[in-house]
């Protein structure tokens, strides 16, 4: 039943949240703090949440607009004591009464053809509030992390609309948005971009409202999903993810933790990457989780390694003797100055699903300083595997190597330009570690002896896939001729 | 909204803030108005303050985030004297505009703590979060470095221009010897080369600081947003996502339910009146193609509706409720498509008028000829014809276009807004809101930067709109995506040069045909493309001259104005054409366009043909002449200052050891014009107060540019008088002279000239009191210096005295003086650009290692304004020619509307910057000044595509030189083992 009531919530857009506006009763419970929100009182549309959007959450209550109001049933839900912030996370179960969905037979037309919803298409880009999928169509389309989605979708904000015609013209791609729909191997960020979010917003041609009638408006490209081919990598540092609806600075990682076992809740580290896209996406709605007074900041030496805390600044660690030098330099070109100091080494891996990641040189050089991720909630691994794993987990820590000479190549449209490709190398005793940035999601570690082995670049205007295989084969070559 | 404590400036308070405020929302809220928008991804830095010490963007940072922490803003050293920091940013030029310059200082004093003697790479480093459009970085640098000495305890020199000997007679070419080099400066030092026959004054010509330094450097109010009306809403404007479509229906109802909207308007709810946007001189050049809201949207980006609210948020909700149904129509992008028949037509509506072919969106024909080229060619010993396309920028000042209007208690409207036109403004608006201009008040604050972005009449009406329908003040600030996709650009174009030359070398016939893309919109269309054909067609003297252009409409972003207007096209396709016919000749390129370029005495053979308001058909009785040219000095001075013989030595262009590296230089002649002739025209008025100071009221807009000081300065020169002792207010159109407004090179000349005429009818009345005063019977012996009237036996009498006199005392009267001016002159600024670079030829990578221009602009009333004009321009220019660009998918949306994939210039990536002003003596310019604003724009490009050239013998006749790009045309070509 539930499971049946998110999507026809979803599909036919009547319901609001209203987040924090409900009458609350606290009950405390001999063994628990247990919360119910009262639904009776609310008058329809009166209460809307505070930014845009009509997303309903799993968890979040939930009345109907202008339809039958659907039976609350305060569903008591265990707190963990000390947690007095989670209260807004208190959640009710709204049962939809059967004969609405019969009454209804729109919802049920469109249910058809939520089979094509996970293509993409930000809420903010439709003139129509956002749609739900179901659970088991959520992951049909193909190429889950491809580059470009994350960028052209974070560049939704308060700009300008895209035709539902023009997004799916592109090609059928997942939408990013739903980062937080529960598939466990590819749902929340590590750190300063996790969130989870419960309502993805997508859109097909058939379900899109710009209702274009005339002989031309299906004309472009509607409807049909013309493969890969404009798949772009954007340069760019910006994520999809949706408005802050609330933010929590928990004083302990089990707190962080606690929080972020609600799907809605999203990691913050310095906030460069996530605000820009809150910004951009005022349609959705996400709840900050601070990790700043964690203590993570902190750095330490172990054996031959370095641990950097998550929330160390690039800034902070570009001048710290105790960073290699080659990634002192690395976390100067990352970013310039004052977004520098802000970001985190936390956020910069934790946002390794973002389109920015695509040309972190940073990354690439923890990658071949073998760095390895320390995880909260998950099992630590080397950043290859976080990479490619992508676990649910708080990043606490990135440790690394820090002996051996690193040097890199670049080529960019300026000096400090984020390269379009960049190679970046360490010599060890086992021989030359390197890795490449622009050539594929995240920077990838090669065989210095066959750098471009596999590799299948993406073009965008920048550079063509030919020519960043070009400048990976010959930058690579130099990284590696100045280590040997 | 929830509690949070801030430390701000030391004092811990709590305040309001909502979880999803920015830390720039809240500032700006408290009332810290140094804290600047410039974008929402931290990319600008206009936001950066202090936070526990560290600089720190907080356009995106959560207010939640701060909370706990001290947040410094450079409010908390605004004592009565200037910090040494923000002394040191006044004294050394630091800031044109200011917008960004309270970030800059809160990163120098951080910077400082740490380290108090830093590395010219370190400052760089501090100030690369802080992107300046206008200054290209060099005068900042310089000012942290005199910060620091200052901080250190060390002395420090007045900083003022380097004056060098001529290596020329002015006229002659000179050869310049390999041995010789540049006396050593600071970059940010101008290098001041004098000429005899300027005469030695008290104000002009002096490095005086800029009148608007002080509220610029505390951050104090100033700019459009820095100033809220009571009961303010906020607008946002729903854009089209379609690059062409038509508008069947908009539903506006759910919009309008929404609990704090005040007002939606669209096609349906306001006036179908055509107009154009372009900010220019009564009539506006046709066709007035455009609405305020129509049922037809052209690009994406274009307006569809907008939304008045309480706040910008419930506004953007507003805008998502709308339901627009749109008819999607085939879109064109490419100029030379746009026309071929089957065209998708972009104005099909029957109300506009003027367009030259509708049907194949050609919006306007523009032809012109002197002699025949066809008799010229055939007469020719040799023809060249090559095309080059040229591509689309955008001019990216630091603050958006943002406008505010209200009714004021009379129920007129008022309008502040950043603009560089308030007079054309106020003209053009009224009759969009069905107003008499006399009811309409157009006020500019201080600009943070316009390059033309602003030269246009863009979003007033739509605030305007929005005001009469609520009757509530009602703010629109673009966002910096907006920005980019629906204000306005470089209008790209596509340019075919063809030159006959005979067999000594000289040109017999030139013709260009050009085609130049307006986007959907007309507006700068005509003028832009005309001083193409002006700038493409008068640098190099020539009998026969033609000019053939179309103007196509097509579907991409709005062109408009933009510092050079026509002119960097134009110089990059003909410097680069004058480069090949060289080489093919093989002359040496300096020598062969020195043989053709415009010399004192020459006649302007063209320009009366390709005019704003008349394009003379037929010949003429006479044709304009040079007055003035430094161009051989600046050319031996740049030569020197680039060490041009470099070029010779194999082993410097290719070294032996490093295979992939080429290292090259370039040059480019430049030539433009001075405001332009019987159109542009300036007024000023002056009056004196009791203590002998004077308050001036003039129409030119200061933009950064320093207009306000050099104007200024003009009259404190007249009036014998300090330059702090003439107190500047611009613009105000209930208040101060009409003017034309800051475009066209004309504010120094023009607006100038009107200041320099209005202070010498004061200064007239002056004297005739003080000859009453001081018992001299003939007044113009009196002489005014150091604020006292003097008389020729050394008695004198203070102008406070004068003035209490005049007003209080004796046959009271004010006095003051009004005047204007139009020039029936345009005469020629002339440069020499010169470039140094590196190419990668393995991958492409073309990086520009340092840029030297020598400018004559006549006489520099301000060398430290000119000069970091030239710098900004440059820079801006080595974007245009290097790394900007806008990319588009296959339907029309810009992919890179973001500062970062849209690359722009930051501090610690730039090339050495040096700048020579040769001076010369332009008798029609106020105490001999020429323009100087907008020559900086042209050289760039086409000597950093020469310099390729030189180096590896590839030709590249599109832009920009990104990577891809030059390593594509290296593959094409040949690469040419150097000798």
């Amino acid at each position: 039943m539930i499971g049946v009531h998110h999507v026809l919530v979803g599909l036919e857009p009547v319901a609001r949240g209203f987040r924090g506006t409900a009458e609350r009763e606290v009950v405390v419970d001999d063994d628990l703090f247990v919360i119910a929100e009262v639904l009776e009182d609310v008058v329809a549309r009166e209460h809307r949440l505070p930014i845009g959007g009509t997303e309903v959450g799993e968890d979040q209550a939930v009345v109907f607009a202008d339809r039958i109001p659907g039976l609350a049933v305060g569903r008591l839900v265990p707190a963990t004591v000390g947690l007095a912030r989670l209260i807004e996370a208190g959640a009710v179960c709204v049962e939809e009464p059967a004969v609405v969905g019969a009454a209804n037979p729109v919802v049920l037309d469109l249910a058809e053809v939520k089979g094509c919803t996970t293509m993409t298409a930000p809420g903010f880009e439709q003139t129509d509030r956002s749609r739900l999928v179901p659970i088991q169509d959520e992951f049909l389309a193909q190429q889950l992390h491809r580059p470009g989605q994350v960028g052209r979708l974070a560049r939704t904000g308060d700009g300008v609309p895209v035709a539902t015609q023009q997004l799916t013209g592109r090609s059928s791609r997942v939408d990013f948005d739903d980062f937080g729909v529960p598939v466990p191997s590819r749902a929340p960020e590590g750190s300063s971009v996790a969130v989870h979010r419960r309502v993805p917003d997508s859109a097909t041609p058939d379900c899109a409202t710009q209702r274009g009638e005339g002989p031309d408006s299906s004309g472009t490209n509607s409807g049909s999903a013309d493969g890969v081919s404009s798949e772009q990598l954007v340069p760019g540092r910006s994520l999809a993810v949706p408005s802050v609806l609330a933010y929590h600075r928990p004083q302990s990682l089990e707190d962080a933790w606690a929080l972020l076992s609600n799907p809605e809740h999203a990691l913050l580290a310095g906030g460069t990457l996530i605000v820009p896209a809150v910004r951009r996406n005022p349609d959705a709605g996400a709840t900050f989780i601070d990790l700043q007074a964690l203590g993570l900041d902190t750095l330490g030496v172990d054996g031959d390694r370095l641990n950097l805390g998550a929330m160390a600044r690039l800034g902070d660690l570009m001048v710290d003797a105790r960073v290699p030098a080659l990634l002192a330099d690395l976390c100067r070109r990352e970013l310039p100055s004052a977004l520098r100091n802000a970001a985190t080494i936390g956020g910069t891996v934790g946002a390794a699903g973002s389109v920015t990641a695509a040309d972190s040189v940073l990354l690439a050089g923890l990658l071949v300083h073998d760095a390895a991720v320390g995880l909260h909630g998950a099992a630590d691994r080397s950043l290859a595997d976080y990479l490619d794993s992508r676990p649910v987990g708080i990043v606490t820590v990135v440790s690394m190597e820090t002996e051996g000479a690193g040097t890199l190549a670049v080529t960019g449209r300026t000096p400090a330009d984020v390269p379009i490709v960049a190679a970046v190398g360490r010599r060890t005793p086992s021989g030359i570690r390197l890795a490449l940035t622009g050539v594929a999601a995240t920077p990838v570690l090669v065989d210095p002896t066959d750098p471009t082995a596999g590799l299948e670049p993406p073009s965008d205007f920048r550079g063509s896939s030919d020519y960043r295989l070009h400048l990976a084969s010959t930058l690579a070559a130099r990284v590696v001729q100045e280590l040997s | 909204m929830t509690t949070i404590s801030l430390t701000i400036n030391g004092v811990t308070r709590e305040v309001a803030a909502a979880p999803g405020d920015t830390l720039l929302a809240v500032l700006r809220r408290e009332g810290f108005t140094s804290v600047r928008f410039g974008s929402d991804t931290g990319e600008t830095g206009a936001s950066a303050v202090l936070i526990d010490g560290r600089l720190v963007n907080t356009d995106c940072l959560l207010a939640v985030q701060a909370d706990g922490h001290s947040v410094v803003t450079i409010e908390a050293y605004n004592q009565a004297d200037l910090d040494p920091i923000q002394a040191a940013f006044v004294a050394t030029g630091a800031m044109q505009s200011g917008y960004s310059t309270p970030a800059a200082m809160l990163g120098t004093r951080a910077l400082l703590e740490r380290n108090p003697n830093p590395t010219e790479a370190e400052i760089r480093d501090m100030l690369s979060g802080i992107l300046d459009r206008e200054t290209a970085y060099v005068k900042p640098v310089e000012a942290v470095k005199r910060a620091a000495a200052v901080m250190r305890g060390e002395a420090t020199e007045p900083f003022g221009p380097l004056i060098l000997t001529p290596m020329t007679d002015g006229v002659h070419a000179v050869d310049v010897d390999p041995d010789d080099v540049s006396p050593a400066a600071s970059t940010a030092v101008p290098r001041l080369i004098p000429s005899w026959d300027v005469p030695e004054m008290s104000v002009v010509g002096k490095p005086e600081i800029k009148v608007d330094a002080v509220k610029l450097v505390k951050g104090n109010p100033a700019f459009t947003d820095d100033f809220v009306e009571r009961g303010q809403l906020e607008a946002k404007v729903l854009r089209s996502p379609h690059a062409h479509a038509r508008i069947l229906d908009i539903d506006d109802s759910q919009a309008r339910a929404l609990p704090g909207v005040h007002a939606v308007i669209h096609y349906k709810n306001t006036p179908r009146i055509k107009y154009a946007s372009g900010g220019q001189s009564y009539p506006n050049p046709h066709p007035h193609d455009q609405v305020s809201f129509d049922d037809k949207v052209r690009h994406v980006g274009d307006r569809v509706a907008a939304v008045a609210a309480d706040t910008a948020d419930i506004a953007e909700q507003a805008l998502r409720l709308i339901e627009v149904t749109y008819e999607v129509l085939p879109a064109v992008f490419d100029e030379l498509e746009a026309m071929l028949p089957g065209a998708p037509v972009i104005h099909d509506e029957d109300d506009t008028e003027h367009i030259h072919d509708a049907s194949r969106n050609i919006v306007h024909h523009i032809a012109a000829k002197r002699g025949n080229v066809e008799a010229g060619f055939a007469e020719s010993a040799h023809v060249f014809e090559q095309t080059f396309r040229v591509h689309q920028v955008q001019q990216v000042p630091i603050e958006n276009h943002i406008s505010v209007a209200w009714l004021d208690s009379d129920e007129r409207l008022v309008v502040r807004t950043a603009t560089q036109v308030p007079f054309h403004a106020r003209r053009m608006l009224a009759p969009l809101v069905g107003r008499e201009i006399k009811d309409v008040r157009v006020i500019k604050p201080r600009i943070g930067g316009g390059f033309g972005a602003k030269q246009e009449m863009l979003i007033e009406d739509i605030v305007s709109h929005l005001a009469i329908a609520t009757r509530r003040p009602v703010k629109l600030e673009l966002s910096r995506e907006e920005e980019f996709m629906s204000s306005r650009t470089r209008h790209p174009q596509t340019l075919t040069f063809k030159t006959g030359v005979d067999a000594d070398g000289n040109l017999v016939a030139q013709k260009l045909r050009l085609v130049g893309n307006t986007g959907p919109y007309g507006t700068h269309a005509y003028t832009v493309q005309t001083v193409t054909g002006l700038r493409g067609l008068t640098s190099y003297n020539c009998p026969n001259k033609e000019f053939d252009c179309d103007v196509v409409y097509t579907n991409i972003p709005v062109p408009g104005a933009y510092r050079g207007y026509g002119a960097p096209q134009a110089e990059f396709a003909l410097e680069a054409h004058m480069e090949d016919i060289a080489r093919a000749l093989g002359r040496d390129p300096i020598e062969f366009k020195r043989q053709n370029w415009v010399k004192v005495g020459d006649e302007l053979n063209i320009a009366p043909h390709l005019g704003e308001t008349s394009a003379i058909e037929g010949e003429l009785d006479s044709y304009p002449i040079v007055m003035s040219s430094g161009i051989e000095e600046c050319v031996a001075q740049g030569k020197r200052a680039i060490g041009w013989h470099r070029r010779e030595d194999p082993s410097w262009v290719a070294p032996p050891d490093q295979p992939q590296l080429r290292r090259g230089l370039g040059f480019a002649f430049c030539m433009h014009g001075t405001a332009i002739p019987f159109l542009d025209m300036g007024g000023c008025s002056i009056k004196i107060n009791d203590d002998g100071s004077f308050n001036m009221l003039i129409g030119a807009t200061d933009l950064g540019t320093g207009a306000d000081t050099v104007i200024g300065q003009i009259a404190a020169e007249v009036l014998g008088v300090a330059l702090d002792d003439i107190k500047v207010y611009s613009s105000d159109t209930d208040v101060t002279p009409f003017d034309t407004g800051a475009y066209a090179s004309s504010t120094t000349y023009i607006s100038g000239t009107a200041a320099k005429l209005a202070a010498e009818k004061v200064r007239d009345r002056i004297k005739e009191r003080a000859a009453k005063l001081l018992g001299v019977t003939e007044p113009c012996s009196i002489e005014l210096r150091d604020k006292r009237a003097w008389a020729p036996n050394g008695e004198s009498v203070s102008l406070e005295d004068i003035a209490l006199d005049s007003l209080h005392l004796n046959d009271q009267e004010q006095i003051m003086g009004t005047a204007s001016y139009v020039s029936p002159e345009c005469p020629p600024p002339f440069a020499a650009q010169f470039v140094e670079i590196e190419v990668d030829v393995t991958t492409g990578q073309v990086t520009v290692v340092k840029m030297v221009m020598a400018v004559d602009c006549g006489v520099a009333i301000n060398p430290i304004t000119a000069s970091g004009q030239v710098e900004g321009g440059m820079l801006q220019a080595l974007g245009y020619g290097h790394c900007e660009e806008y990319a588009f998918d296959d339907n029309g949306r810009m992919l890179n509307a973001e500062l970062g994939p849209y690359k722009i210039y930051r501090a610690d990536e730039v090339p050495e910057t040096e700048v020579y002003l040769v001076q010369t003596m332009e008798d029609s310019g106020p105490f001999g000044a020429k323009a100087v604003a907008e020559i900086p724009k042209d050289g760039v490009a086409p000597a950093i595509r020469n310099a390729i050239l030189d180096c590896t013998g590839v030709a590249i006749n599109d832009l920009p030189f990104t990577p891809g790009r030059v390593w594509r045309a290296m593959q094409e070509q040949t690469l040419q083992p150097r000798a």
